[in-house]
């Protein structure tokens, strides 16, 4: 086994390591702000997808713009629900909210496939995208290597706001005493609204990015969640580098494992979370007791 | 008569007619379309039994220890294929194969437990949902052939002894499901009225403080958690006896989100509420489908027809209006309506 | 508190809308049933379901909408891919009169069925299921496989490409019943001309990633690239093997793939090799059918061969009936068994007795390129024939214990 079929196949590690890290760090952000664990986050995905092919099938919308306004539509159209529904429930037992959040997504999903069918809807590599780059050791799909681009930057840039702005200060100190803030004049509900709205802004980003590589279906969100949910147990709860880099590192690993032992692909994420949780049950870089 | 004395006439009246309930001719439209003693009713009845048994396990766990399992059906699953590869693969005897069953499903939960128990909250919703869908991808991938894969794994005519089989039996099926809830509530009635039922509820309420009493609160959230996977094995081995076949759909996640609606349904922390929501639940589940292709839905526009006909679609809506508008569940809504049934504390 | 007493009002109303179900039909003009058990929402409701539905009641119109004096109905019942339900429903359907199930779509429900076929004693066709276990190690009297099987499908696809020079392969395979069937499959038909493959990687159930396994195949220098999957996984790997470039160094052949495919995304399947027992546009009589068969359809799709044998297939039941004089399952079959047909599906066709499989030619087709569509959704190419005989499997040799 070569060293350059090696180094491909870090890249594709890399490469599904960006779509595991963009929805992690969407659920971590929920998570975060709202305490409510939400199960529609594979759903959101998915309309991702379908709102680039939709956008492509009515009204021509290019991939350059779906990525931009897929997900800010989707953030928007979130928001609301937000505030009229979960935030109802924040007061009462958490189960409510995530109970809420799972039957949104029996509906949409549902609403899809009676809209898009079971087949399956065709999404193409932008022509500038397509083909394959020369990196030096190997050819690699031009395509991936932009996704990886996108998601580092996406990460980046969250990470930025929420360590080392104000903005992300603040959103921090709501999470920990929302009293107080408010008492010092910070409008806190917006805030949390517009952070959610951001959450499933990333998601929506995702399956954006997935929309040419992979077949958009109304189920593409049901297996990738519970994934997702496992890596931000590893990369810790509460903490938001720690999904980032628990999403990218998983991806290596998965795709390493894949060319090794294809079987163990799978589960290798449920392997390496039962590892973690017992030998760190607060994860990577969780802080013990953030799940409260 | 004190309320008291008729809230327990009302109890045993009920009791002695479920009992009797396979010699009853008339039938009971609209719930049933053929009289309670055929045997399609009595099919629905066990199964709607086996479900109301599960939802209180999960009661035990969820409402009662408050811990938010997302694998309960692992535990529904392991007892029905546990059964089924001992009595299809390897051709043991009914008792022996459930010998092994018992010993399993107390092993099995306590191993993982274990495991899972180390974390807390939303980390331990995760790590159960992760063990339920590593047990769902062994099941598929059919190691040496035991369980049948995608296909399942069908009881063959002999695996049986002959009281359980055929269509002129059902009533023993049925009665064996009323058994199983009979036990399941008497277990979880005593189970939370002892002193480990309050100490998990103390946990329930407020983790640190038990520490500090000076309890283990690991050992009594274990002892939750292998009690409740335990009855959740027994009701799998009931139903494997009643459908005759394993299949892989036990195993999904999707199954224990369907569990939580049921025990929301039917009101969290109340164990009758439970049963009840089990029961209406896989009622429901038989009659929608009948109704969705009932003619009154067939002359509605196609806009209203179309949703109305996908079980999943009011299953969701059904949800939200439940959690946004009725918190109690059944339960509350019943208690609401009847002030006779007196409210108990701590319910949610 | 008002609302609570809303819903549960509400609840109690849907519940006695219920059993709107039918009064039993007097004895007299007992309908003929016909019950079409598939996928009516699920992962198979687009290759199956409606269009399945629609195809049987085309049969039933053509035939003339009677038989033996009696009306025909046709039943629509939905298995949602579960076995159970398959079994339950089989059971309903049975003994609320109906005579026939047909469709099948999914081989977990497709055994189930002909289980309950046998124990009642009354027929099932298979069309829309590929194992071929159904006529080999779980043959019974009461089902005839009528449509595809693994064999088929492998045999047919393997020997014409391997005797054109293309020797080595590559495979990937879900890790699952069907996958390890369609590996050894494909392994015993290209075998004894020669071929060989390099490996086939067996990945995990639920894997939506196969740039690994692409660049394994890439790596491995292999002439064709057999993607032995079915659904969204061929989707999912032809994007991946597309986007790392396989299609030019390498000949793309799919395991189990439907025509009807084809129109969701037409560029990404130009190039795929796979075989099938029908094509909407291979004769003037298949067309015509077809065409009429979209019309119902409000237009837009085309029929696959499930569909197709589906028609077919009730068009011959409706026969024997006929020329038997009654529906009692064991009268049918034995006009049946034997039997020697061709029709707008199948072309020396035949209901072969010592497995009940029915045979027929097997086609390998190419899918075009969409500028080389002679008109709209004239997808495909034939580029090979396999007479049914030797494209099914050997009755002696596949394990059939015939019992009756």
């Amino acid at each position: 086994m070569s060293l350059d079929y090696i180094a491909e196949q870090v890249f594709n590690g890399l490469a599904s390591g960006a779509y595991y890290a963009l929805l992690a760090l969407g659920l971590s952000i929920i998570f975060g702000t709202l305490r409510v664990i939400n199960f529609a986050h594979g759903a959101i995905y998915m309309l991702g997808a379908f709102g680039a092919y939709y956008g492509a099938q009515l009204i021509g919308l290019p991939f350059w713009a779906a990525l931009i306004l897929v997900p800010l539509v989707v953030g928007l159209l979130s928001m609301p629900v937000e505030s009229f529904a979960l935030r109802r429930l924040a007061s009462s037992d958490p189960i409510y909210g995530l109970l809420l959040t799972f039957a949104f997504t029996l509906i949409i999903v549902n609403v899809m496939t009676l809209l898009a069918g079971t087949l399956g809807s065709p999404y193409t590599i932008p022509q500038a995208l397509s083909g394959a780059t020369n990196l030096g050791f190997t050819l690699y799909p031009t395509y991936r290597l932009f996704v990886i681009a996108v998601s580092l930057a996406v990460c980046f840039v969250a990470w930025l706001v929420i360590d080392r702005s104000l903005l992300g200060a603040r959103i921090r100190a709501t999470i920990e005493a929302p009293a107080l803030v408010r008492a010092f004049g910070v409008n806190t509900p917006r805030l949390v609204t517009i952070t959610f709205g951001v959450g499933v802004a990333i998601a929506a980003l995702a399956g954006v990015l997935a929309a040419p590589t992979t077949n958009v279906l109304p189920t593409m969100g049901d297996d990738i969640i519970i994934y997702t949910f496992a890596i931000v147990v590893i990369g810790g709860l509460g903490s938001i580098t720690g999904s980032i880099i628990a999403g990218f590192i998983l991806g290596l690993l998965q795709a390493i494992g894949a060319v090794y032992y294809p079987p163990i692909a799978t589960t290798l994420i449920f392997i390496v979370m039962v590892f973690v949780i017992w030998l760190r049950p607060s994860g990577l870089l969780g802080r013990p007791d953030s799940a409260r | 008569m004190s309320a008291r004395t008729l809230r327990y006439a009302a109890i045993l009246l009920g009791i002695l007619l479920l009992v009797a309930a396979p010699w009853i001719p008339i039938p009971l439209p609209p719930i049933f379309s053929e009289p309670v003693r055929a045997p399609g009713t009595l099919n629905v009845l066990a199964l709607c039994f086996v479900f109301g048994a599960l939802a209180l396990s999960y009661d035990l766990i969820f409402g009662f220890a408050g811990l938010l399992s997302f694998g309960h059906a692992l535990y529904f699953a392991a007892g029905v294929y546990t059964t089924a590869v001992a009595l299809a693969r390897w051709h043991w005897t009914l008792p022996q194969a459930l010998a092994f069953t018992l010993v399993l499903s107390i092993l099995l939960p306590l191993v993982i437990g274990a495991v899972c128990l180390r974390v807390r909250d939303v980390a331990f919703a995760m790590v159960t949902l992760a063990f339920a869908q590593a047990g769902s991808i062994l099941v598929m991938q059919n190691p040496f052939g035991l369980t049948g894969g995608e296909e399942g794994l069908a009881l063959g005519v002999n695996a049986l002894p002959a009281f359980l089989i055929g269509v002129a039996n059902t009533r023993n099926l049925y009665w064996l499901a009323l058994g199983l809830l009979a036990c399941t509530c008497v277990i979880g009635w005593w189970s939370v009225n002892s002193a480990p039922g309050r100490v998990w509820q103390a946990i329930r309420e407020n983790e640190r403080r038990v520490a500090v009493i000076g309890l283990n609160p690991y050992l009594y959230k274990l002892g939750a958690f292998v009690l409740s996977s335990f009855l959740a094995s027994a009701a799998g081995t009931v139903y494997l006896l009643i459908e005759g076949s394993a299949s892989p759909d036990v195993t999904t996640a999707n199954f224990t989100l369907v569990l939580l609606v049921m025990v929301v349904l039917g009101g969290v922390g109340t164990l009758w509420g439970a049963v009840l929501g089990g029961i209406v639940y896989e009622y429901l589940d038989f009659r929608l489908v009948v109704l969705s292709n009932a003619s009154a839905l067939q002359s509605l526009p196609p806009v209203l027809r179309v949703p109305l006909s996908e079980p999943l679609f009011l299953l969701g809506v059904l949800f939200i209006v439940l959690v946004l508008f009725v918190p109690g569940g059944l339960a509350g809504a019943l208690r609401r309506l009847n002030p006779a049934i007196l409210a108990s504390s701590g319910s949610h | 508190m008002r609302l609570s007493r809303i819903v549960s009002a509400v609840c109690a109303g849907l519940m006695l809308c219920a059993p709107l179900s039918a009064a039993p039909a007097t004895a007299a003009d007992q309908p003929i049933k016909i019950a079409v058990i598939t996928d009516m929402g699920g992962v198979y409701s687009s290759l199956s379901g409606k269009g399945s539905v629609t195809a049987v009641q085309m049969a039933v119109d053509d035939f003339g909408g009677k038989v033996l004096g009696r009306p025909i109905v046709v039943d629509a019942v939905d298995h949602r891919n579960t076995a159970t339900v398959a079994d339950a429903k089989a059971r309903e359907e049975f003994s609320n009169g109906a005579d026939l199930a047909i469709d099948l779509v999914n081989s977990a429900t497709a055994l189930a069925v002909s289980s309950v076929a046998n124990q009642v004693h009354k027929l099932a066709i298979v069309t829309g299921a590929a194992d071929k276990d159904i006529t080999g190690k779980f043959c019974n009297k009461y089902t005839y496989m009528y449509a595809y099987d693994t064999y088929a499908l492998a045999h047919t696809e393997a020997i014409p490409i391997v005797k054109s020079g293309d020797k080595t392969w590559y495979g990937i395979a879900p890790d699952y019943a069907f996958g390890h069937s369609m590996a050894e499959e494909f392994t015993n038909a290209i075998t004894p001309f020669g071929g060989k493959f390099d490996k086939i990687d067996f990945m995990p159930l639920g894997t939506t990633d196969f740039s690994s396994y692409m660049l394994a195949a890439k790596n491995s220098g292999a002439q064709v690239l057999a993607l032995l999957n079915a659904g969204a996984d061929t989707v999912n790997s032809m994007k991946a093997a597309k986007e790392f470039g396989l299609d030019k160094s390498m000949k793309i052949v799919a395991g189990l793939f439907f025509s009807s495919q084809v129109t969701t995304d037409p560029a990404l399947w130009a190039g795929l090799k796979f075989a099938d027992s029908w094509y909407w546009d291979q004769t003037p009589q298949a067309a015509a059918w077809a065409k009429r068969w979209s019309a119902k359809m409000g237009g837009g799709t085309m029929p696959d061969s499930i569909q197709a044998a589906d028609y077919s297939a009730t068009l011959q039941w409706l026969n024997a009936v006929k020329a038997t004089g009654t529906t009692d399952a064991d009268k049918v079959i034995a006009y049946l068994d034997g039997h020697k047909f061709s029709d707008m599906y199948a072309t020396d066709g035949q209901f072969r007795a010592a497995d009940h499989q029915v045979i027929h030619n097997f086609y390998l087709y190419q899918v075009l390129p969409q500028s080389e569509y002679k008109e709209p959704n004239a997808w495909l190419k034939v580029i090979g024939t396999v007479p049914g005989d030797q494209a099914f499997p050997n009755p002696a040799t596949e394990g059939c214990h015939r019992t009756w």
